[in-house]
C-alpha cells in the first residue's frame, strides 16, 4: 500500500524527502487520509445532513473546506511528527508542500464522492449545484 | 504400558545415551556457557579449540557450524560468531616473532656514534618487540647476517659503535642480499623480519644509472618470491637521524659529516601481522620516524561507504529505497543554477594500511564514470554533516565530496579507487649522484629504484592496483 500511494502522490509530487517519507510509511497512511477524509466527509454531509435546509452550496462548501483542511492538518502535522521521532529533520515548508499536494487528491475524491452520493439522497440531489 | 514395569529399561536406555554423547554434550554446555553473555570472545573461541582438538570437531569449519547449531536453539542468540577467516587472521596476529637485522656495513658506522637517534629507535624498536613476549633473534647484516643473539638486553649493549664495527665484513653491503635474507627468515622460519638500513647499495664504482635498474630488478624478484608464498607484505619506515662520520659516495670518496641523514627500516611478514603493527604498534612515536608506506596486495576488504543524502548536495537524486546505506544513486540531475552536480560519500578508511597523508591527496585516487571528479577529501571531523546524513555515517572516518560537471544519460558506474603509487616523498629524497652529498644530505642513493622494485612487486601484473575501490551505481 505504501508503495502504490508513493507511485500515486509522486505523480505530481518530487521533494528530497520522498525516500524518508516511503521508508517511514508515510505515504501509506497519508494516502489512506487523502482517500478516507473526504469520502468520510461526504458521506456525513449527504447522509448525515439530508435535510432541506441544507440544500445549496453553502452547507456543501462548509463539509468540503472541513474535509480538506482535516486532511491538510494530518498530512502536516503526522509526518512531520513521525519523520522527527525518526531523527529526521526537514523543514516545516517542505511538509506543508507535502500535504498541499495530498489535499490535491482530497479535493479529487470529494468531487468525485459529490457526483456519486447526491444521486441517492433525497433532498441533496442539487447541493452543491 | 506400563510405565513402572519398564522404567528401569528406560532409565538405563537414557544413560546410555547420555554416556554416548558425553563427549560432544560436553562440547555442546561449553559453547552454550560462551554463547550467554550473547558472544564468543576470542578467549572463549581459544578455550572451544583446545577441548576440541582431538575429536570431531577439531576443524574450524566443523566447530563453527556446530557453534552455529548450538546457537539457534539458546534462548539468547549471539548476533555475530567469529568467522575462521577471523579466528585466523587473530592468531597470526597473536603468533609474532621478530628477527631484528641492523645493517653495520660502513655506510651505518655514522648512526652508531653517539647518542643518535638511530640507537634510539633500534632500542625502542625491540622493546616493543620484546613487549609482546615472543622469542626473537637479533643480528647485524652486512655480507651476512650475524646473529647477536636472542637477548634484548645484549643487544642493547651491543648497539654501539665499538662493537658494531667488528662484526662480519663491514666494508660490503648488499642490499638485495639483505632483503632476502630477510625474506627467508619471513618464509622459511615463519618470523616477521625488521631490517634497517641506509639502503645505499654498493655499486662497485659503477654507474649508479646502470646499476640501479639491476639492483631494481633483483628486489623486485627476492620480494615476488615472497607474495608468491601468501599474503605477505612489506612496511617501509622513513626514518632520520644524525650522522656522524664518514660518507662514501659511489665512488668510495669519503666525506665527514655530522649532520641529520635518512635511514629506513623494512617490515616484512604477514599482512594481518603489517597491518597489525601499522595502526596498533604506535610506529610513529619512535624517535626519526618521517614517513611510512605499507606494500601488499590487499585482500578486497570491502571498505564502509555510504552517499550522504543532503550534506554536500548540489542538484538532485534519489536513492534506492528501504536500503540503510545509499550504495547506488537514481535519476541524477545537475544543478539547475550551477550547472554542476555534487554528492558526498562517507567511507571508513580508519583500517586503511597506508599514511593518513597519502588517503587526503585526492591525486591519489582515480574516479572514473560520470565524468566525476574528487572536489574534496575531509576528514569527518571538520565536515559538516546535515543531522538527516548521520545515519549514513557508521563507521565512516573520511567524506569524499563528487562532483560533476556533465551526466551521461545512460546507467554508469562510479569507481572510486585509491592508487598504490609511490608517495612523493620517495622522488623528493632520491638521488641518483650523490658525490656532492653535502648539499643534499636529506637524499638517499638510488632509493626510488629500490622502492619500484617493492612496490612492482606487489603489484600484479596488468591488475588496476589499488588499495580499494569503491563502486556506485548510478541508474537514469
Amino acid at each position: 500500500m505504501n508503495g502504490f500511494f508513493a507511485k500515486m502522490i509522486e505523480l505530481i509530487y518530487s521533494s528530497q524527502m520522498t525516500n524518508d517519507l516511503y521508508d517511514n510509511n508515510i505515504y501509506g497512511v497519508a494516502g489512506l487520509v487523502m482517500i478516507l477524509v473526504p469520502v468520510l466527509g461526504a458521506l456525513i454531509f449527504y447522509f448525515g445532513f439530508d435535510k432541506a435546509r441544507y440544500v445549496g452550496w453553502k452547507a456543501w462548501a462548509l463539509s468540503f473546506l472541513l474535509s480538506i483542511l482535516t486532511c491538510f492538518l494530518i498530512c502536516w502535522l503526522w509526518p512531520q511528527s513521525a519523520m522527527g521521532k525518526a531523527g529526521l529533520d526537514y523543514a516545516s515548508s517542505e511538509y506543508v508542500y507535502f500535504s498541499a499536494i495530498t489535499s490535491i487528491y482530497s479535493v479529487i475524491i470529494f468531487m468525485i464522492c459529490t457526483f456519486v452520493f447526491r444521486f441517492r439522497t433525497t433532498n441533496l440531489l442539487h447541493s452543491p449545484f | 504400558m506400563n510405565v513402572k514395569k519398564y522404567s528401569p529399561l528406560l532409565l538405563a536406555a537414557l544413560g546410555l545415551t547420555a554416556c554416548g554423547g558425553g563427549g560432544d554434550a560436553a562440547l555442546e554446555s561449553a559453547i552454550r556457557k560462551a554463547l550467554k553473555d550473547g558472544q564468543v570472545t576470542t578467549e572463549e573461541w581459544q578455550d572451544l579449540q583446545a577441548q576440541s582438538a582431538n575429536g570431531p570437531y577439531s576443524d574450524c569449519a566443523k566447530l563453527l557450524t556446530l557453534v552455529e547449531q548450538v546457537n539457534a536453539n539458546v534462548r539468547q542468540k549471539a548476533e555475530q560468531l567469529p568467522s575462521c577467516e577471523s579466528v585466523k587472521k587473530a592468531e597470526q596476529k597473536t603468533a609474532l616473532s621478530f628477527a631484528l637485522f641492523v645493517e653495520n656495513s660502513n655506510s651505518m658506522m655514522g648512526y652508531f656514534t653517539g647518542n643518535t637517534a638511530f640507537k634510539d629507535a633500534m632500542m625502542d624498536l625491540g622493546s616493543r618487540i620484546e613487549d609482546k613476549g615472543k622469542k626473537n633473534d637479533y643480528y647485524f647484516i652486512n655480507d651476512q647476517p650475524h646473529k647477536i643473539g636472542q637477548d634484548y638486553e645484549e643487544f642493547i649493549q651491543k648497539m654501539d659503535r665499538k662493537t658494531a664495527i667488528k662484526v662480519g665484513n663491514i666494508r660490503i653491503s648488499k642490499l638485495d642480499e639483505m632483503l632476502g635474507e630477510a625474506v627467508r627468515q619471513v618464509t622459511e622460519e615463519g618470523k616477521t623480519a625488521i631490517l634497517a638500513s641506509d639502503f645505499i647499495y654498493d655499486v662497485n664504482r659503477q654507474n649508479p644509472k646502470d646499476a640501479f635498474p639491476k639492483l631494481k630488478y633483483s628486489i623486485k624478484g627476492k620480494l615476488q618470491k615472497l607474495r608468491e608464498r601468501g599474503d605477505y607484505g612489506l612496511l617501509l619506515l622513513k626514518m632520520s637521524s644524525l650522522y656522524d662520520g664518514k660518507y662514501y659516495d659511489y665512488q668510495d670518496r669519503p666525506t665527514s659529516i655530522k649532520e641529520e641523514r635518512p635511514y629506513y627500516i623494512c617490515i616484512l611478514g604477514k599482512n594481518a601481522q603489517l597491518q597489525e603493527m601499522y595502526l596498533h604498534y604506535d610506529l610513529k612515536s619512535i624517535r626519526g620516524f618521517e614517513e611510512a608506506i605499507i606494500f601488499y596486495q590487499p585482500d578486497g576488504q570491502a571498505y564502509y561507504h555510504s552517499v550522504l543524502g543532503q550534506s554536500y548536495k548540489a542538484g538532485q537524486f534519489s536513492r534506492p529505497r528501504g536500503q540503510e546505506l545509499i550504495q547506488a544513486i537514481e535519476k541524477p540531475e545537475l544543478d539547475k543554477r550551477s550547472g554542476s552536480f555534487e554528492m558526498a560519500l562517507a567511507v571508513d578508511l580508519s583500517t586503511l594500511p597506508a599514511p593518513a597523508s597519502y588517503a587526503l591527496d585526492k591525486l591519489n585516487y582515480s574516479v572514473d564514470g560520470g565524468n566525476f571528479s574528487i572536489k574534496e577529501i575531509l576528514p569527518l571531523a571538520t565536515a559538516e554533516i546535515h543531522k538527516n546524513d548521520q545515519r549514513y555515517l557508521g563507521t565512516a572516518s573520511h567524506i569524499f565530496i563528487l562532483e560533476s560537471s556533465e551526466l551521461p544519460k545512460d546507467n554508469f558506474e562510479i569507481k572510486l579507487a585509491l592508487k598504490k603509487q609511490l608517495p612523493a616523498w620517495v622522488a623528493a629524497a632520491h638521488t641518483e649522484d650523490d658525490r656532492k652529498i653535502k648539499e643534499q644530505m636529506d637524499k638517499t642513493l638510488g632509493l626510488q629504484y629500490w622502492v619500484s622494485g617493492i612496490s612492482e612487486a606487489f603489484n600484479e601484473l596488468g591488475e588496476d592496483n589499488h588499495y580499494f575501490q569503491i563502486k556506485l551505481a548510478v541508474s537514469n
